[in-house]
């Protein structure tokens, strides 16, 4: 609903010619206008040369004097740095170096390429980027680099290599990301600025939204709802597209991924092009997988296909701008076939069975065929975006988002020719507009006020022949923020507050058949304060306490009957209150040349925390015996830690090590909360090979992960113990090989190489079956 | 003052979404309930002649809310029924039968009736599916002597039908899912 995120950009060339005219410095900068200049600028960049990117060169900057000194993979950056003029000299043995001056306003990525022996006339790419967010909240990312070695799977899945993100998933097709323990409505996604309003309250609905369409995707861990709106109680998920040209030219990428497990072949390409002052790119991706397979059976019904395309143009000016952006992401997916229970009894036979029964219709082999139970999903956004310098007054920015979420959900029926009927037949239309502006800095102080609105129409598409799940409604939102921080050189304070105002009415059948049309206002002010400290260039430490809220969802509210995919007999309340969340998160991180580690601690006051209290007895059916589970509100509390570490073992290999805790308790009635991610470490070790016959950025690597156990879980709320700890072990290796202007890049990754069979506890399906094998995967990336 | 205009602008498109909300959606149609089927009739008509025993299961307004109303007269000892089994989803007086439903499908559906203890009745099918096989809407018990018990009465949805030695015991490793499933006491004096 409320979401201030600003992408709109402002785009300047400006050719910077270093001393000897050797060296040519293109240097777009894009300047994110949810920013203003401070000295809370950046640098950073990667330093290359023919052989492959450079670890250990000298970065100096003058006036201020800083250096630093790339790590394994040729990054380096600073930060905190004043708005000015800066001179960069670049520094390796063996090579010539390199001197330019540049011009800091916002944020700068260099791309340095550094020259063996002969002075070559070399183009130097240099692009910006800046966080929308400030220094308080920290925004863990993927770039581009990283995802490129993982590309294939869904949003999710992409997602979890970030420290402190977990998977919540229903069988192996389906991945919602899991944030500091919370999950679905009780995290934001922003899909290119615009919050993803999709049906986010079911656990078996994955965010539609195409990886492929990302050059970045971060995670903000801190409860961001001050600028980002209601949502956001366990953090907020950016995922970001690449910005559109800004100077004459074409490239172009594409990618192509196969993996054995399921026979999933995924293409992806995009063009991107700029003239006459427009910038455009379109992208497309189609995916079609079948039957995955885990050690012992084929896990029948687990196809999916998919098919996404999006196009961008843009054009900019130095004092205004604006983009049209457009993505269609559609898939179909099978659910697996043993998944679909009539009863407890079903259930229960389901968690004796060592492997699936599957239902007449399905085998135990591999197929591209999807039957029902399936979902059939597609997801319009539009978005238009523009900004405006306004002189005195600062930048205003604003957009508009149209999303047309269309999900249907085949279920198995009882008469075989129903089951090309969808049984549960949602659209959702929500139209989103924002407007912020950014005042023009006050000595230390920069800030910007906003306002936001959302309209929101779902419809049940008749002729499902079932009573829906969720209502027809119609939701309307408005919110005002006002954000300010203060910015020295190592410090930063900042302060937001936020009021929202919600109103939800939904046209409901009673148990007669008679109309009823129930209204609800809600109302909230959050707040948000944090403080962000540099000790020296290594040590850094943030630390933010802020507010944030969710209206209770129309399953919550409405929810009247059995939800099939659980077993369980499920009843809303229409007397909800809001959930009120109030996180405090603490991050401190260190990097030397030799070792970068970072460790964040929270804490999570959820007051009316909403959940499925089960009740006593259960309740007979024609059906059979069924659970019942109440939506009801109480007091929860999430604590927890996580880290990550990188040592330098040497000039080519580095240790990587992740882990995640998190305890969550609801306080009212000192018990556990199900669903809560267990204790989880990853290590690695990765060996980066030298650079030799043509290729480069040569890697392999070999990672573990090791899941606890879930013990704190209160047995009456789960049908069965949560399934024992397990490791698995990935292994991945990668070159590339310049071809020219052109680049190809192969990864290769082996998943769960030892084809362990275990359950995961975060997977809905772990009743059912095993997860996934063994799974071989080849990854082709050609740039050009 | 351009810039103040805009503003203006933005500000209405915001009170305008907002205020959509005040415009009328057409009010939907209820969905007309085909899945549910929420009434069960078994009727035990004795092959000598007599009143038959209806024992009778019904959740007049489905999962959730009022509780369901079962009845299960008495059976006689030692005696041979025939046993009908009645589908239907009933609304108000309306009664809609869904047996054809379950004829037209009969391959891939199957009742089993589970009496507890064993000894309580013999239960064999008399119909078949287009298969040969039994479906079981009709079916003829046997009772044995005196006792009390319960019989499950279980219909099961996309089982193999062909499993070896299918029967009221092993049908869960048939695969499939159950449509209905309903227990009565059941007294045999």
């Amino acid at each position: 609903m409320l979401h201030l995120l600003i992408f709109a950009t402002l785009f300047q060339l400006l050719l910077v010619q270093r001393f000897a005219a050797l060296l040519i410095l293109s240097l777009t900068v894009n300047q994110v206008l949810a920013q203003s200049p401070g000295c809370h600028c950046s640098i950073e960049g990667k330093v290359t040369s023919a052989n492959g990117s450079l670890g250990q060169a000298s970065i100096r900057l003058t006036t201020p004097k800083r250096q630093t000194i790339t790590n394994g993979e040729g990054f380096f950056s600073f930060d905190r740095l004043c708005p000015g003029e800066y001179e960069v000299q670049i520094h390796y043995q063996g090579y010539t170096d390199q001197q330019f001056r540049c011009k800091l306003d916002s944020g700068l990525h260099l791309a340095i390429r550094l020259e063996e022996t002969t002075l070559l006339l070399e183009a130097v790419t240099v692009q910006a980027q800046r966080e929308a967010t400030g220094a308080v909240h920290l925004a863990t990312s993927l770039d581009k680099t990283e995802l490129d070695k993982a590309r294939g799977g869904n949003l999710a899945e992409s997602l979890r290599d970030i420290t402190g993100v977990n998977l919540l998933q229903t069988g192996p097709t389906i991945a919602k990301p899991i944030i500091h323990g919370l999950h679905s409505n009780r995290v934001l996604i922003l899909n290119n600025g615009i919050r993803q309003e999709g049906q986010q309250w079911g656990s078996e609905h994955a965010p539609e939204i195409d990886p492929f369409i990302a050059t970045k995707l971060s995670v903000i861990k801190g409860a961001a709802a001050v600028r980002y709106g209601s949502d956001a109680l366990g953090g907020v998920i950016i995922v970001t597209p690449p910005d559109l040209p800004r100077a004459p030219g074409f490239t172009g990428e594409l990618y192509l991924v196969g993996q054995s497990n399921g026979r999933q072949g995924t293409a992806s390409g995009s063009v991107a092009g700029y003239a006459r002052g427009i910038g455009w790119r379109v992208q497309a991706t189609g995916k079609r997988g079948g039957n995955l397979h885990t050690p012992q059976y084929f896990l029948a019904n687990t196809g999916l296909r998919e098919v996404n395309f999006s196009g961008a143009v843009g054009y900019h000016r130095e004092k205004f701008g604006g983009e049209i952006f457009y993505s269609r992401f559609s898939t179909e997916i099978g659910i697996l076939a043993s998944a679909h229970i009539g009863n407890l009894t079903d259930l229960n036979f389901a968690l004796q069975s060592p492997r699936p029964v599957y239902p007449v219709r399905f085998n135990d082999e591999f197929t591209y065929a999807i039957q029902s139970p399936r979902q059939k999903i597609a997801h319009h956004l539009l978005k238009a975006n523009g900004h405006l310098q306004m002189g005195q007054m600062g930048k205003l920015t604003f957009q508009y988002g149209l999303q047309a979420n269309s999900r249907r959900e085949f279920d198995q029926r009882r008469s075989s020719a129903a089951t090309d009927r969808a049984a549960l037949d949602l659209q959702l239309i929500t139209h989103t507009l924002d407007v912020v502006l950014e005042h023009r800095p006050i000595g230390p102080l920069q800030g910007s006020v906003g306002l936001s609105g959302l309209f929101q129409d779902n419809h049940n598409v008749p002729g499902t022949g079932i009573r829906p799940l969720v209502p027809d409604y119609r939701a309307g939102s408005g919110g005002i923020f006002v954000i300010e921080k203060w910015i020295k050189n190592t410090f930063e304070l900042e302060v937001g507050a936020r009021y929202d105002y919600r109103h939800l009415t939904a046209w409901r059948f009673d148990r007669n058949d008679q109309l009823t049309r129930p209204d609800f206002n809600f109302h909230n002010v959050s707040g948000t304060v944090g403080a962000y400290f540099e000790w020296s260039d290594q040590l850094n430490f943030r630390s933010n306490l802020a507010s944030a809220w969710r209206a209770p969802a129309p399953n919550e509210l409405f929810s009247e009957g059995l939800h099939h995919g659980v077993a369980a007999l499920e009843f809303g309340r229409a007397d909800l209150r809001p959930e009120q969340a109030y996180k405090w998160i603490n991050t401190i991180q260190y990097t030397n040349p030799k070792i970068r580690f970072e460790a964040t601690l929270y804490y999570n006051k959820i007051d009316n925390y909403i959940y499925l209290n089960p009740q006593l007895p259960p309740e007979l059916t024609i059906r059979g015996a069924f659970p019942v589970f109440n939506y009801d509100q109480t007091n929860a509390r999430f604590w927890g830690l996580d880290g990550s570490l990188r040592v330098n073992l040497g000039p080519a290999v580095y240790y990587t090590a992740k882990g995640a805790m998190v305890r969550a308790r609801d306080v009212s009635h000192q018990a556990y909360l199900p669903w809560i991610p267990t204790d989880r470490i990853e290590n690695g070790l990765t060996w980066r090979v030298p650079n030799r016959l043509g290729w480069q950025d040569a890697y392999l690597s070999v990672n573990s992960l090791s899941v606890a156990r879930q013990r704190r879980y209160e047995g009456q709320s789960d049908y069965a113990a949560p399934p024992s700890g397990y490791t698995i072990y990935h292994l991945d290796a990668g070159l590339a090989w310049p071809l020219g202007k052109q680049k190809l890049a192969i990864h290769f990754s082996i998943r769960n190489l030892g084809n362990l069979a275990y359950r995961d506890y975060l997977n809905r399906f772990r009743y059912f079956t095993d997860e996934t094998g063994r799974n071989f995967i080849l990854r082709l990336n050609y740039f050009f | 003052m351009t810039t103040f205009k805009f503003s203006q602008w933005a500000m209405t498109l915001i009170l305008g979404g907002v205020l959509f909300t005040a415009c009328n959606k057409k009010d939907p149609e209820p969905e007309n309930e085909q899945e549910e089927i929420n009434s069960m009739v078994v009727t035990f008509s004795p092959t000598g002649g007599g009143s038959p025993v209806v024992f009778s299961f019904l959740d007049a307004d489905g999962p959730g809310g009022l509780p369901a109303v079962i009845a299960a007269p008495a059976l006689r000892a030692n005696t041979t029924y025939n046993v009908g089994v009645a589908l239907a989803k009933v609304k108000g007086a309306a009664v809609e039968s869904k047996n054809a439903e379950i004829t037209a499908e009969g391959t891939v559906h199957q009742f089993f009736f589970v009496f507890n203890p064993t000894g309580l009745a013999q239960h064999t099918y008399s119909d078949t599916d287009a298969s040969n096989r039994p479906i079981g809407l009709a079916n003829r018990v046997v009772t044995g002597a005196a006792a009390t018990g319960a019989l499950r009465v279980i219909l099961r949805h996309e089982l193999n039908k062909a499993f070896a030695g299918l029967n009221a015991t092993n049908y869960l490793q048939a695969g499939g899912e159950t449509d209905i499933e309903v227990s009565f006491n059941v007294a045999v004096q």
